[in-house]
């Protein structure tokens, strides 16, 4: 198949490419639930996390970069023989599906609630897509360009506001530490593994590396960068304005958090903050969508990606649009949790056994 | 030839439809069409007053719209600015130099549900109320006593008001504050906005929003404290501070009281400390406070909860009885005397807390959970019962004289 519109990346546009898909639509609310399911602890949650999906990171990309120069459909093949391989390629696309499906829906929701009360949530989730899929269409090169340029501006923006909301913080709110064990964070660390969901995507990128000796460092880095400072600090944060009580009942914490804030020359902080987030889920559907097209030309045959992309947007709207409340949602994204667990911290394990007994690795 | 014909229709359909739909003009409120709301009043409705009749309590421009007619819950009262009379210039100057025509629009509401007051106002406005604006709201006293949980529930859930909004119980109704003719603003909003935000204040009041209303509700079990305002002789007096339990009102603190409050808190950032003349003198000596911190430091004496507040004051000597060249001793024994007064005021307003309000609104339940949880598994069920009859206080307080000013 011939990929349309990639280059090679180099090893800082892997990185800026692997930060631009770790940090997600979750950033926005993943507090809640995670200080549901673990309390104040939810950062030692986050830790746990860090190291199970590490692992399965490790395992992910250790296996691409044993078949550095084949794409992901093709070196599945290889492993796995024919039938198998097209059958874990349709449970990956279905994922992501549901994954960009839920992200952008979470997108919606959010603009709904936040500005256009009244505009239908396909028209707001078509603003996204739209812009997405033509991003999309032009290949993978426009979209890590894309990245190039706002990542950077939207974490200054993010850790801009994290200083802001600093000096009303009060660190004793997650206070005792581990006062109920370390059972009760250890579980939340496995809802939280499978929340992480660009994690796995990120390993298509692999046959477009320059430098393949350095992709596993870099992924690394990456990945550490944004859980030990971006998401630890949301999480501790958020605790230490809201409190666990409070911070339970929002759909959007991080969003309640900056709300509260006065700064002299902002009206309204929050609006800063939407607009960083905001650009962070444009380019993670733009990634995902030439994801997923490039996916399925792969496992179709077919000539390019493009036409692809253009067909999976009427799709994408219907799936965005389906859900008619917050406990479908809700239930989409416990599936989707639930099935990120198994693609990004079970599914390698086989796989990379698999590979080893082959001789592959 | 024929497919780049059709091509171009399909582009122009796109772009089309693309830039119709996604234009947001669902939402289109143009801003003409808005009454933008600064501030607003929720009270229960007056015992004494008459649904359906025009308050009495303030003169507003639309006469008070009984939105139900029955059983209100609610009296809701807006407080609007006009824009073409903000700016004073065309409100005119009448008698006394103040403005002939006020700049803000008055309009109140009952109903059996806060939503319903909102939608019902449309029906005597021709412009939609706005309230993503609101900086202040007042709760008025039987609104406060019946509980504020409505309040909160309407403002986070629906009203997308900003949560840093300030939240104030006022001594009595809470609509008598339209009462007040602020002197230096167009609003009453901003002249409260501009009150609580400036940084010289003189300690004795608090400074809640909506955010702080709800994180002290949901983790003291809806004990706390609320900023307390009072109309007072044609004026808005905001010092002192409301004491919620169970999300309740159930009473007031003075402002020497809520002083107490703020030092145990550390949130005194201004004001003074006034030390009574010794005998034979005639005048006090004052302290002027620059700054004070606190850190509360829970331990368990013979099973029973004692809770240390360590006060720190930073301050200068502004006024002293006599012209004496100040000395170290003068200073040691202001500072020692100012000392045995902050003591006294902390002590007395936890002591009306805790044995007058029988409230934890000083949130020590939640210190105790964070830095005793042992104990606090052994006791959270009645943490209450425990609260009141064996909680002991320890109070140090440590005040710093820094300067004495320009003279010696």
């Amino acid at each position: 198949m011939k990929v349309f519109g990639a280059e090679k990346l180099s090893t800082i546009q892997w990185f800026i490419a692997l930060l631009g898909v770790f940090v997600e639509v979750q950033v926005i609310t993943f507090s809640a639930p995670l200080a549901q399911a673990a309390g104040t602890d939810g950062w030692i949650s986050i830790i746990l996390a860090f190291f199970i999906t590490g692992g399965g990171l490790y395992l992910w990309l250790r296996l691409a970069l044993a078949y550095k120069d084949k794409f992901l459909t093709e070196w599945l093949q290889d492993l796995l023989g024919k039938p198998i391989a097209l059958l874990l390629t349709l449970g990956l696309l279905l994922y992501w599906f549901l994954w960009i499906v839920g992200v952008n829906r979470t997108y919606a929701n959010l603009i709904q609630e936040l500005m256009l009360q009244t505009t239908p949530i396909p028209v707001l989730a078509l603003i996204a897509i739209f812009t997405a899929a033509y991003a999309a269409r032009h290949g993978l090169s426009p979209v890590i360009r894309l990245m190039e340029l706002m990542v950077p501006i939207s974490i200054v923006i993010f850790f801009g506001l994290l200083l802001a909301v600093m000096p009303q913080v009060q660190l004793a709110r997650l206070l005792p530490v581990l006062g109920n064990g370390i059972a009760r964070p250890l579980r939340a660390s496995l809802m939280l593994s499978g929340e992480l969901q660009g994690l796995v995507a990120v390993v298509a990128l692999v046959p477009f590396l320059k430098r393949h000796d350095q992709a596993l460092k870099t992924a690394f880095l990456s990945f550490g960068l944004l859980m030990f400072f971006l998401v630890i600090p949301t999480f501790l944060i958020t605790i230490g304005f809201m409190g666990v009580e409070t911070t339970v009942a929002q759909r959007f914490p991080l969003l309640t958090v900056t709300s509260a804030v006065r700064v002299p020359v902002l009206e309204r902080l929050e609006g800063v903050f939407a607009i960083g987030w905001i650009v962070i889920v444009f380019l993670t559907t733009a990634y995902v969508l030439y994801l997923l097209a490039l996916v399925t030309a792969a496992a179709l045959g077919a000539k390019d990606q493009r036409h692809i992309v253009t067909a999976l947007v009427p799709l994408l709207l219907l799936g965005i649009s389906l859900p008619g409340s917050e406990v479908a949602i809700d239930t989409l994204s416990q599936i989707t949790a639930a099935a990120g667990f198994v693609v990004i911290v079970l599914l390698p394990i086989p796989l990379f056994g698999l590979a080893r007994l082959r001789g592959k690795l | 030839m024929i497919l780049r014909f059709h091509r171009a229709i399909i582009v122009t359909a796109v772009i089309v439809l693309v830039g119709t739909v996604t234009a947001g003009c669902f939402d289109r409120i143009e801003i003409d069409e808005l009454a933008i709301v600064t501030s607003l009043a929720i009270d229960a409705p007056d015992p004494q007053g008459e649904q359906g009749q025009k308050s009495q309590a303030v003169e507003t421009d639309v006469g008070n719209t009984s939105l139900t007619g029955e059983d209100p819950q609610f009296v809701m009262t807006f407080e609007s600015p006009r824009p073409d009379l903000v700016g004073g210039k065309r409100a005119g100057i009448g008698p006394g130099g103040a403005p002939e025509k006020r700049s803000v629009w008055i309009l109140q509401g009952a109903g059996t549900s806060m939503l319903e007051i909102l939608a019902g106002a449309s029906s005597v406005s021709n412009r939609v109320l706005f309230l993503r604006f609101v900086t202040v709201v007042f709760i008025g006293e039987d609104m406060a006593r019946g509980g504020i949980l409505p309040v909160l529930q309407i403002f986070q859930r629906t009203l997308l008001a900003r949560e840093a909004l300030s939240v104030i119980v006022v001594k009595g109704r809470a609509e008598e504050v339209y009462g007040v003719i602020p002197p230096f603003t167009d609003t009453l909003a901003r002249h409260v906005e501009e009150a609580v935000s400036r940084k010289i204040r003189s300690g004795a009041e608090l400074r809640t929003n909506l955010l702080e209303t709800a994180v002290a509700f949901n983790s003291n079990n809806g004990d706390l404290l609320l900023a307390s305002a009072q109309v007072k002789d044609g004026g808005l007096n905001l010092n002192g501070a409301a004491v919620l339990k169970d999300g309740r009102l159930i009473g007031f603190l003075t402002p020497e009281e809520t002083k107490g409050i703020n030092w145990a808190r550390g949130q005194v950032r201004a004001g003074t400390i006034v030390l009574p003349p010794p005998s034979g003198q005639q005048r006090p000596a004052v302290i002027d406070i620059a700054i004070s911190s606190s850190k509360i430091v829970p331990s368990i004496q013979m099973g029973r909860p004692r809770f240390t507040m360590n006060v720190k004051v930073r301050g200068t000597i502004g006024e002293l009885p006599n012209n004496d060249l100040i000395t170290p001793k003068i200073i040691e024994d202001l500072a020692q005397r100012a000392s045995e007064q902050v003591t006294q005021q902390v002590e007395k307003a936890l002591q009306k807390l805790q044995t007058e309000f029988k409230s934890d609104a000083l949130g020590l339940g939640a210190i105790l959970r964070q830095r005793q949880p042992a104990y606090w598994s052994q006791i959270k069920g009645n943490w209450d019962e425990v609260y009141v009859k064996d909680a002991e206080f320890k109070i140090v307080v440590d005040v710093e004289l820094t300067t004495a000013g320009l003279l010696r």
